[in-house]
């Protein structure tokens, strides 16, 4: 049993480079780069970067450089400023978002909970609107000397965690917070609609890109922070497995355990709406990452034990991520090949790819047997 | 003596709301880009024009086309609500919610995405509209049916409900996407899009006729015949049964006649939200029975005022600055619907249903 979870882990592994390597191959639609071009910029960066560090430490070089010709620089700045960053976006949304779904559907004991259905992702889109649309809320977020975007989204977070703790007071029910916290996503939305009125048309398209969720907004500048903060999820999740698997238990047991059940709530929530707050406001709104991975993952890994369910969940996610980046960059494809058509085409928002494969997913869920939608 | 009382009291509360209406109506007349001033409103009801070559076709063609196109359209939205509520028995079900209006919405993009793919195609007509926003619904609507089936839980339901529509709208930037790459004109499909949210704005007397031929007829049919089966199919089954009436015909009939009341006005309109949910709920409320012999017009005349007053607050120089675009329908609508929706939950919850 535990060879069979280390190569489904393993597997899960492969296929996420297999991935990375299609989408940095194939991920574009620039005429001009051929995959000749993709793998000397491969080689090129690697070089360099071994060069560097190696430079740093002997002060030799080890790869001596020669200076490229113009049209080769061109291409090179395209691959790297705008092929790797939405590759390396679609990784990093599908790795956090799915583990805080995970996180989130223990906590509830609930299949459907996601920090989307649980109103934490509307919640920071709603505070990263405000910035985009009142002027004087953008100032106040800018005053931190950080990206004003992340404070609000973490603003929003907190905000959003509040009502549902709120809400989870007052509902006992797991499946009512999910509703009164989807309804009250309707009302930021009707919110964010009203602002719109007084948007001119640059921050109007901008909000349409939020709504849908896109990760080519990403880019050289925004990535480093969201890596750093992926990075301190990822070890606060880790710290998070012993006290998650006690909480599959039940509540009592996890008492009996010795453990502060309404702390480690806390804390997830925390830790969640930490971790949505410097995403979101940089992907747009994801919706179904955090339901659709935990729920493939559990089959694929067959067991509950967060130990391998977390790891597999987050592989899933990337994976699920980037085959969605990679439609979303070819779907003309079929067209092209009907009709001759010889135009270049846009980029499709992540985002509505992973509405129809994630929502279909999730019916197929709820159609499977709603016996099914509980955390056995 | 009581009944007497009862019906006196239903009287006054039509009138009341009836007064309203035209109150309303005024309203939204009057504001908007250009407003219209009193006297001159005053001189076009006594004279049949204000003297200003303009503001007659404002008033005509834009004023007056939404006046009487939130009317209808908030008549057959919140009647369509209240037959979806007596089919699942559930006071939170809506058009919107439920994702039928999704589905419509889907419907139509779909048809003009053929029109597009198959260049000899289809033609665009308002029929073609109609029909695929129905089939749209339809599709939407068995499905739901199909997991309310399996589902019991009320909020299961609506959760996905909320996916379907999800879905559609996923669908939705889809084809509009490709429609893009196809060669459609950018500004058309970035009219889909804003149709997707609701509006009035570009309504014509031409599809407030169709719209009134469908709706208006199929609201009388159903308060006529199915007022009474419904009440007793609120009571439960087994009671629907044994006081005579064909449970399965009138859940057939409620699921078509819902679908084609939402198709009519999506295909116009795009979504309306929250009107289905809020409106029946404010009438059993406000009427303090939910007997739909008295509901029924009460819902149809609270959806026309619901969406009227929604109307009115999208106008630039309401809320928003004179200066501002217009804002999308489903903004007022959720903003007063979905605390209401919230409200209402929470209270359902209490009772138990």
């Amino acid at each position: 049993m535990m060879n069979y979870r280390y190569v489904i882990i393993l597997a899960l592994l492969v296929s996420v480079v297999g991935l990375f390597i299609t989408g940095v191959y194939f991920g574009g639609n620039a005429k001009s780069i051929t995959i000749d071009d993709t793998t000397n910029f491969v080689i090129y960066q690697t070089k360099s970067t071994v060069d560097s560090i190696y430079y740093k430490i002997t002060g030799k070089h080890i790869f001596p450089q020669t200076p490229l010709d113009e049209s080769t620089k061109f291409k090179y700045i395209i691959l790297k400023k705008y092929r790797l960053p939405p590759i390396v976006g679609a990784i990093l949304v599908g790795l956090t978002l799915s583990t805080c779904g995970l996180m989130l559907q223990t906590l509830f004991r609930n299949l459907l909970s996601s920090p989307y259905t649980t109103g934490i992702s509307s919640g920071v889109l709603f505070a990263v609107t405000l910035v985009i649309f009142i002027y004087s809320f953008a100032e106040l977020f800018s005053t931190f000397k950080v990206d004003e975007n992340i404070i609000a989204g973490w603003c929003g977070g907190l905000l959003s965690l509040i009502m549902l703790i709120i809400i989870a007071l007052r509902v006992k029910e797991v499946n009512g917070v999910l509703i009164v916290a989807l309804l009250m996503s309707y009302l930021f939305r009707g919110i964010s609609a009203y602002l719109m009125a007084n948007g001119t048309d640059f921050t109007i398209q901008e909000y349409y890109t939020f709504i849908i969720g896109n990760v080519a907004r990403v880019n050289v500048n925004n990535i480093f922070q969201m890596v750093i903060s992926t990075i301190v999820f990822i070890i606060g999740s880790i710290f998070l497995i012993k006290p998650l698997n006690a909480l599959l238990f039940g509540e009592t047991y996890a008492k009996s355990f010795g453990l502060n059940v309404k702390k480690i709530r806390i804390l997830i929530l925390l830790l969640a709406s930490f971790i949505v707050g410097v995403i979101i406001p940089y992907v747009g709104l994801m919706a179904f990452v955090g339901i659709a991975a935990p729920y493939l993952a559990r089959p694929i890994i067959r067991t509950s034990d967060h130990r391998w369910l977390l790891p597999a969940t987050m592989l899933v996610g990337v994976v699920l991520m980037l085959m969605c980046h990679i439609i979303s960059l070819k779907y003309w494809v079929p067209i092209f090949y009907l009709y001759n058509i010889d135009r270049p085409a846009q980029v499709l928002p992540i985002g509505s790819i992973l509405d129809v494969l994630g929502g279909l997913l999730v019916i197929y869920l709820v159609y499977n047997g709603e016996k099914k939608i509980r955390i056995q | 003596m009581g009944g007497i009382l009862k019906v006196k009291r239903f009287l006054g509360l039509y009138i009341l709301s009836l007064v309203l209406l035209v109150i309303l109506s005024y309203f939204s007349i009057a504001e908007g880009t250009i407003p219209i001033k009193d006297e001159q409103l005053e001189k076009y009801l006594l004279e049949g024009t204000t003297g200003n070559v303009i503001m007659d076709q404002i008033i005509e063609k834009l004023r007056l086309p939404r006046v009487v196109g939130a009317i209808v359209v908030g008549l057959g939205i919140a009647v369509a609500g209240i037959l979806m509520q007596g089919y699942f028995r559930n006071p939170l079900a809506d058009p919107y919610l439920m994702g039928v209006a999704s589905g419509a919405s889907l419907g139509v993009v779909l048809y003009v995405f053929t029109s597009l793919l198959f260049k000899m195609g289809v033609p665009r007509s308002i029929y073609g509209f109609i029909i695929s926003a129905y089939i749209g619904s339809l599709a939407t609507m068995v499905a739901v049916i199909n997991m309310a089936r399996i589902v019991k839980q009320t909020a299961t339901l609506l959760i996905c409900g909320i996916m379907i529509g999800a879905i559609a709208s996923g669908l939705t930037t889809l084809v509009v996407y490709t429609g893009d790459y196809m060669g459609e004109e950018n500004s058309k499909l970035a009219e889909y899009l804003m149709w997707g949210m609701g509006s009035l704005n570009n309504l014509t007397w031409g599809q407030i006729k169709i719209m009134t031929i469908v709706i208006i007829p199929t609201v009388i049919l159903t308060y006529i015949f199915f007022s009474k089966k419904l009440d007793a199919n609120l009571l439960g089954e087994k009671y629907a049964i044994s006081v005579g009436v064909d449970v399965k015909n009138l859940r057939k009939w409620l699921i078509t006649l819902s679908c084609i009341l939402t198709a009519t006005v999506v295909s116009f309109t795009g979504p309306i939200a929250f009107v289905g949910l809020v409106c029946p709920i404010m009438a059993r409320m406000i009427s303090g029975t939910s007997k739909h012999i008295y509901v029924i017009p009460m819902t149809a005349l609270l959806g026309s005022i619901y969406v009227l007053f929604a109307d009115i607050l999208t106008r630039p120089g309401v809320v928003i600055p004179q200066t501002s675009n217009n804002i999308p329908l489903l903004a007022p609508l959720s903003i007063i619907g979905a605390p209401i929706a919230i409200i209402v939950y929470l209270k359902v919850r209490k009772m138990g249903i």
